[in-house]
């Protein structure tokens, strides 16, 4: 395919840019990412550090945390479908998670059960459906990498999947912020001003679930929801404004992955792990610094003193 | 008065959440002139702001029709001439935004951008449009506030804030709900002085009320609401024992 080739033409330089970038760093620092397997799976974590970053401001603000790891749970067995089937995992998790959104609603609107109880029955029988899939047809090396990802694996093709999911999800929010903005502020206004409520709900959804698809190599399942959570809640401590909450945010993505993927082979620990810790340990100190809204309201005892 | 002369024209409206089934509004027949003050006065519970949700489109009546200015709910979204103002309890006023971000809302559907411009311009707001919003908070006498977040206001300064929001925006009708609950004197004042300038410009409004007494002040007409219209009349006649009692269920004791 065209875009394919383009895209591939496109990595192997910014590849080559960013071997270069960093043999320039003293002391072998940069070594690391003299490897080709390092320099896709830094790119492929970047990609997915901003994308997830950018995302998670809108899964904070609208308090769909659960959502996002009952899709990332469910997705599971339609990766186990796809592996079976020879089919790109990609189009199986995709798959999965939609069924999945489509059983919760179906539950919830049928039933006395309320939304969070409907998604954790989902998450867990789609996921255990999963398991038991997986380990009747795959060694437990496999389910630990879906499970926990292995970005140092990482192929061109995922790298070039990731790059498109995020070039899609850059441009919506980019194309509908303005939109987005008075859709998860006050949706009565954004109903007054004739915006498609539905064209933004499950538009964010499916970005959502395309998301937690890329991620799959990168982080795994069972991490990729603190990538959709922990920079968006950071970012929401340090500011009162939508905007710079998505620059914030997507700049923690992005400086979590390249920190978590140089410790991780460093001290050769887990990847998608060391991204997560990366992203808490910030998380955790902006708990407590933040000048308005961390623990200790550093910003009353400067005015104070 | 011909059907298309009125502001609300709904008819043998219902609608219900799908959780409790049983309908929370029933029978709903409305007719509505233009460029009156209205009051929608009714208990807690009664319906008011599900009225709303169903007047800005944000729900749909399960039977029944409503028109806008001779227009459908849907045709009449289109042209943005109708603007919320919400119940307190309805947003999360920690929401990360500032004040002037709340009055752009208004401007939204001024904006044909297309989506290149969408994409590739980092501000797409105009120089008279940034002097707009300047105008519009200096009408609610929060010009200071302009950079402050949402949330560092009182409850008085936020439902200015949202009332600058419908005036930058234009709107033929306004919804408030419950403008004047928890609300200090000097917003009160400030929010009913813009309300009757915007009736005598022609603006069409609908404020859901629990003040019962203040309303006979300002509103030309009152509605009284609970689950069904109970009654639609000129205030100094609708407010008096008989009716508040037939609406609340009870004798209220400020009348
Ligand atoms: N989102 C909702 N889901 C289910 N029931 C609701 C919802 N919103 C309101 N209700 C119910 O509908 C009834 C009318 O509510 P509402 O329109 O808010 O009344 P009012 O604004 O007059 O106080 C209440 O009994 C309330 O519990
Ligand atoms: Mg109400």
């Amino acid at each position: 395919m065209a875009i394919y080739s383009i895209f591939e033409a496109f990595f192997i330089r910014v590849m080559s840019f960013i071997g270069y970038i960093f043999s320039l760093l003293p002391g072998g620092l940069g070594d690391p990412f003299e490897y080709l397997f390092m320099q896709r799976a830094l790119l492929t974590a970047i990609l997915v550090g901003v994308v997830c970053g950018i995302l998670s401001n809108f899964i904070v603000l609208k308090k769909w945390a659960l959502l996002g790891d009952s899709i990332s749970h469910a997705v599971l067995p339609g990766v186990a479908f796809a592996y079976l089937l020879g089919l790109p995992f990609a189009a199986g998790a995709f798959v999965a998670g939609l069924i999945a959104a489509g059983g919760m609603s179906f539950i919830e609107i049928n039933s006395r059960i309320k939304e969070d109880a409907a998604m954790g029955i989902i998450l867990t029988s789609f996921f255990a459906a999963g398991v038991i899939i997986i380990s009747r047809i795959a060694t437990s090396t496999h389910l630990m990498h879906i499970l926990f990802g292995n970005v140092l694996g990482v192929q061109m093709d995922a790298l070039i999947l990731t790059a498109i999911i995020s070039l899609i999800t850059l441009f919506f929010v980019k194309i509908y912020f303005n939109e987005l903005l008075i859709y998860t502020f006050d949706p009565i206004q954004a109903s007054a001003l004739g915006l498609n409520r539905s064209f933004f709900h499950y538009g964010l959804m499916f970005l959502i679930t395309m998301t937690i698809v890329a991620s799959l190599e990168t982080v795994g399942i069972i991490l990729v929801v603190a990538m959709l959570i922990t920079p968006g809640a950071t970012a929401y401590l340090l500011t009162d404004r939508l905007s710079i909450m998505i620059l914030i945010s997507s700049s923690i993505g992005f400086v979590s992955s390249v920190v978590g993927l140089y410790v991780s082979f460093a001290y050769n620990v887990a990847s998608g792990a060391s991204i997560v810790i990366v992203m808490s340990i910030i998380f955790m100190v902006i708990l407590i610094m933040s000048p308005k809204y961390g623990i200790l309201k550093l910003d009353q005892k400067l005015q104070g003193s | 008065m011909g059907a298309n002369q009125l502001a609300v024209d709904a008819k043998t409206v219902s609608a219900s959440y799908s959780e409790t089934k049983e309908p929370i509004l029933y029978d709903v027949n409305l007719e509505l002139p233009r460029g009156k003050f209205i009051a929608l006065i009714g208990p807690n519970g009664a319906g008011k702001s599900t009225l709303f949700k169903l007047l800005v489109g944000l729900k749909k009546p399960e039977e029944g029709s409503i028109r806008l200015y001779g227009d459908t709910v849907k045709e009449h979204r289109k042209k943005q001439k109708i603007s919320y103002i919400p119940q307190e309890g309805e947003l999360d006023w920690d929401f990360p935004i500032l004040v002037k971000d709340v009055i752009k809302t208004g401007l939204f559907g001024k904006r044909n951008y297309s989506i290149f411009d969408k994409l590739f311009r980092l501000n797409l707001y105009k120089k008279e449009e940034i002097q707009k919003i300047d105008e519009v908070l200096e009408l609610v006498d929060l010009k200071h506030k302009k950079n402050s977040p949402i949330k560092s206001l009182s409850g008085g300064q936020k439902k200015r804030v949202f009332l600058a929001r419908a005036l930058i925006q234009d709107a033929d009708i306004l919804l408030l709900d419950e403008p004047l609950t928890g609300v200090d004197q000097q917003s009160e004042e400030i929010i009913i002085d813009l309300l009757k300038k915007s009736v005598a410009d022609g603006k069409t409004i609908i404020m859901a009320s629990h003040d019962i007494a203040a309303t006979k002040e300002y509103a030309d007409l009152a509605i009284l609401i609970n689950k069904t219209i109970i009654k639609v009349g000129d205030p100094d006649e609708l407010i008096t024992k008989k009716w508040i009692k037939e609406v609340f269920g009870k004798n209220l004791h400020y009348l």
